[in-house]
């Protein structure tokens, strides 16, 4: 059923209109803050937009909900169809808490505000359009046109100094983009017209052509995925970016091609696909394990940290793999802690990483003289490591127990995995809690403010609350 | 056809060259004569013509007043007209004379018109001759560098034999029918059987002559040098208004001359079209002035235009018009910004010399930035919508190895378009650059509008477009 109100629509073109408003802010030098509240405040708007969505969902129907269609192209016939589920309403929420914890924590960053302002709300609309996308037209749209603000964050603010891997973080994706592109205009040719995406098993093709879209779609979303030979901008890019916010947004790029994978292939893959499924499964996996071994060795905490985003990403993706209907949500209720614990710690780390490098010393230690921030920080470890205190300890379990049950052997491996990246984060807190190797230059003045306190706190409490009761924002 | 008719189709020539006698006489008499002087009297003249042609084509039964021709003149003639507006900030300030640029490029305009409106072969050689001679004397006006006027003789000698070739194969084809008349050139392919050896080597002739004049590979090697060492009026007239002229002249003519043999001319479309894209693509790549980049990634884009006429259907015609217009409003708002790229009053083409010119000027970076998605065709531009129906018809067509190398290609554009902007964008340049003037602004804020207005409602452009086209099926 339509929904009477256009909320998805809202949710996307909403970042669009912070961004208008963000590039006529008027400007106050390095500390722009005139945009950087616009930003604030438009990311908090969407905020209460995506719970109120929530509430016109049915939360237990797997159904595609809320149905927007706005007709682009009368010929050929183009319709641009929004909808939502739980699944992707609950990677959005999360998405909407990243960005507004990242415009929260860049404010005292001296860097030309209104850019990282103007390119971050653009790239959230586009995000929040790929999320609610649900017709291949405007998901192909969405999918690529993320990639243009996110590569202008990344060059002009993450502070990357090898320019090679910004070129290859968008000829690959673009790459991957144009694929898909190509797979997508020969399913319209099927029937010309878009269709639905839930509607594409019901479609009819010679088994060539079908191997050929399948293989297609398959290349596109795997090259956004940080697995071999995928990886290299990923590593080159996470490893070095400066800007918390930037590190945040890169970061979610994976995310949308295990999204890609999760809304098109398991429940409607040809079998014929089967085959290439396995071989892939090997790569994530041989993937999975150097990445986690290299960020055990590395000694840069901004390392360890993308070598434990990397290991859940491929566990997510192992996950999409063998993907039920029931799983899914599953997925969805893990991504949520997950993506905002990981911008969480990013934002706290490049907060440490600031203070550090003010009084050029070594961080060892730096934890013990800040309580305020020990606690914050050694908190969103523990719902890294998937303790009882988020979504992700319940649904990580269920996740690897479907990787088990599908093959032990390769289910054990990713285990381990799993084990030697928390054990990444815990050496990383471990080291910023030594007091003995504490620099004498650290005191409490070094410690984050109380606001900054108080929101982290609350960040803190609505993962808390994803454990305790998952969907408590909408009373459910 | 009636001298009224006559009369009618080509009152806004006529109206354009009485503008021509009009500057001449300015020229020589007036006293107190600037840049704008001239600039004045090609814009009314323009707006003139173009009111008399709307005014005046509902009474005209001629196929020179369907939708498709009237649509190619307008688009033209705006064209021509904002691009003169913006060449006049440049005499202004470089305070040199204008006279020559804007006589020869009304000129220009006017053979141009000459070549859309016509139904005879030799009224089309007469005006593509003087387009020729026009536009030799424009590249020897303003040609800026002493390279470009060597070149400029070249230009001469390979445009006197293309010119040679037009006139051989047009005698060859009045030979057989004894008429220079489009349809009765048409009923004569269409009534014989087998093409004889002379008939294929005129229609080959007429198909080069074409892609010679819209600087396809093998024969673009005079554009990029013009591009790059021309003064920017120059330059940017050639990039855009000449492309817009040939393509729907070369439209008309397939359509209206050569449509019975276009077997004949599919391989030769395909051969130009796919040289051109691969090395425009590659070229772009290694090129260090941001003028000869465009001008390079321009052959690409040229390329994939007529790519997209292959079959010469409804569809392809409508793809390559949409891809066209779309391309011209790219190229137009990235030269309106070459008009801002300027420190101590002279206009920088070096891209080393432009670092950091984005973040100085951050409206100007954003317009490029937009207009360079716009060009790749990535949405969520404009561009987008034009890449789609090229793309669309190519697999409609069964293309795959053609459909291959454009996507190639395109990633090679790609790479020279992120190398541009790398230096604009991402590193950090010393060079102070000059005020923007505020009419660079408004006109760089109306092809945004347009764009991004396209983005949300491409429907309504494409519908007319779409009308436009199915006139010329009619």
């Amino acid at each position: 059923m339509d929904s009477f109100f256009h909320i998805l629509s809202l949710i996307i073109v909403i970042p669009f209109f912070g961004m208008i408003f963000a590039i006529t802010a008027r400007d106050d030098g390095l500390l722009n803050k005139n945009a950087l509240n616009i930003g604030l405040f438009t990311g908090i708007v969407n905020l209460i937009l995506v719970v109120r969505a929530f509430l016109l969902l049915k939360i237990d129907s797997s159904e595609i909900q809320l149905i927007e269609r706005y007709s682009w192209f009368k010929s050929p016939n183009i319709d641009l169809v929004f909808g939502a589920d739980t699944f992707s309403m609950l990677i959005i929420l999360a998405l909407q808490i990243a960005f507004v914890i990242g415009f929260f924590w860049i404010r005292e960053i001296k860097s030309n505000k209104k850019s990282i302002v103007v390119f971050s709300l653009l790239y959230l609309s586009f995000l929040n359009g790929f999320f609610l996308s649900n017709d291949i037209f405007s998901f192909y749209f969405f999918f690529e046109a993320m990639l243009l603000p996110l590569l202008m964050l990344i060059g002009q603010f993450g502070g990357v100094k090898k320019m090679d891997g910004v070129y290859r973080f968008f000829i690959y994706n673009f790459i991957g983009a144009l694929i898909i592109f190509i797979a997508f205009l020969m399913l319209f040719n099927t029937q010309n017209e878009v269709f639905e995406i839930s509607a594409i098993k019901k479609l009819g093709m010679s088994d060539n052509s079908e191997i050929a879209i399948w293989g297609a779609v398959f290349i596109a979303f795997l090259s956004r995925v940080p697995i071999w030979p995928f990886h290299s901008w990923m590593a080159t890019l996470c490893a070095n970016i400066k800007n918390p916010l930037v590190f945040i947004l890169a970061n979610i790029i994976p995310l949308t091609g295990i999204y890609g994978l999760i809304r098109f292939l398991p429940r409607i893959v040809p079998l014929e696909m089967s085959f290439y499924i396995n071989i892939v499964e090997v790569i994530a996996l041989i993937t999975m394990v150097i990445i986690s071994l290299i960020g055990f060795s590395n000694k840069e905490s901004q390392y360890k940290l993308f070598s434990f985003i990397t290991v859940c990403y491929i566990m997510y993706l192992l996950g999409a793999l063998h993907i039920s209907q029931n799983i899914m949500l599953n997925i969805g209720l893990s991504f949520f802690s997950y993506i905002i614990a990981i911008s969480s710690l990013e934002v706290l780390m490049s907060y440490i990483s600031t203070k550090v490098d003010s009084v050029n010393v070594f961080s060892d230690g730096f934890l013990s003289k800040t309580p305020r921030l020990s606690f914050v920080f050694i908190s969103f470890v523990f719902v890294c490591l998937g303790l009882p205190i988020s979504s992700m300890f319940f649904n990580n379990f269920i996740i690897v127990s479907s990787i088990l049950k599908a093959d032990l052997s390769f289910g054990l491996i990713v285990v381990f995995c799993l084990f030697i990246a928390s054990l990444n984060i815990l050496q990383e807190y471990f080291k910023l809690n030594d007091a003995s190797k504490a620099s004498s230059e650290f005191n409490s003045s070094f410690d984050i403010s109380k606001t900054q306190f108080v929101f982290m706190l609350f960040v803190l409490f609505v993962i808390v609350m994803s454990f305790v009761k998952p969907f408590w924002f909408v009373g459910a | 056809m009636s001298i009224v008719n006559l009369f009618y189709t080509y009152i806004p020539e006529l109206i354009l060259m009485l503008g021509l006698v009009y500057m001449g006489f300015a020229y020589k008499f007036r006293k107190d004569k600037t840049p704008k002087t001239f600039y004045t009297i090609s814009k009314y003249s323009i707006i003139f013509s173009v009111l008399v042609m709307m005014f005046f084509s509902p009474h005209i039964e001629l196929k020179g007043a369907s939708l498709f021709i009237n649509s190619l003149k307008l688009s033209m003639m705006s064209l021509s007209m904002l691009w003169f507006f913006l060449s006049c900030k440049y005499f202004l300030n470089k305070d040199i004379n204008s006279y020559r640029f804007y006589s020869i490029g009304l000129g220009l305009v006017c053979s141009y018109l000459f070549m859309i409106d016509t139904q005879s072969l030799l009224v089309l050689y007469i005006a593509i001759f003087a387009s020729f001679i026009l536009n030799y004397l424009l590249i020897r006006s303003y040609g800026e560098k002493g390279s470009l006027l060597k070149k400029s003789n070249y230009y001469l000698g390979f445009g006197l034999f293309f010119n040679l070739l037009f006139a051989a194969s047009i005698y060859c084809f009045y030979k057989k029918v004894g008429d220079f008349n489009y349809s009765s050139v048409y009923d004569y392919l269409y009534n014989i059987s087998v093409l004889s050896l002379d008939i294929k080597l005129a229609i080959g002739s007429m198909v080069a002559v074409f892609m010679f004049y819209l600087s396809l590979a093998p024969f673009h090697f005079l554009y990029p040098q013009l591009i790059e060492n021309s003064r920017l009026p120059t330059g940017g007239f050639f990039a855009m208004i000449p492309s817009l002229a040939y393509y729907g002249v070369f439209c008309i003519v397939v359509l209206d001359v050569l449509f019975p043999a276009f077997e004949l001319l599919k391989p030769i479309i395909r051969f130009f079209a796919l040289f051109s894209i691969l090395l425009g693509a590659i070229s772009a790549n290694n090129q260090k002035n941001i003028r000869t980049i465009f001008a390079y990634s321009s052959i690409f884009h040229l390329g994939v235009l007529v790519m997209g006429l292959l079959e010469f259907n409804h569809n392809n015609i409508f793809s390559s018009f949409i891809y066209l217009i779309i391309y011209l409003t790219s190229q137009l708002g990235i030269y309106t910004i070459f008009y801002s790229m300027k420190s101590k009053g002279d206009y920088i083409n070096d891209l080393d010399d432009l670092k950091g010119f984005a973040i100085q000027r951050p409206y100007m970076g954003a317009g490029i930035l937009v207009f360079m998605i716009s060009l790749i065709g990535s949405p969520p531009m404009l561009g987008f919508v034009g890449k789609l129906f090229i793309i669309n018809d190519l697999i409609l067509n069964k293309q795959y190895l053609s459909l291959g190398l454009i996507m190639f290609s395109l990633v090679l554009i790609v790479d020279a378009y992120l190398k541009v902007i790398k230096v604009l964008f991402f590193e950090q340049g010393v060079r102070k650059y000059d005020r923007t003037e505020s009419g660079i602004y408004v006109c760089l804020f109306i092809i945004l509008v347009f764009i991004l207005a396209s983005i949300f409602n491409p429907g309504a452009m494409v519908g007319f477009l779409e009308n436009v086209v199915l006139e010329v099926f009619r």
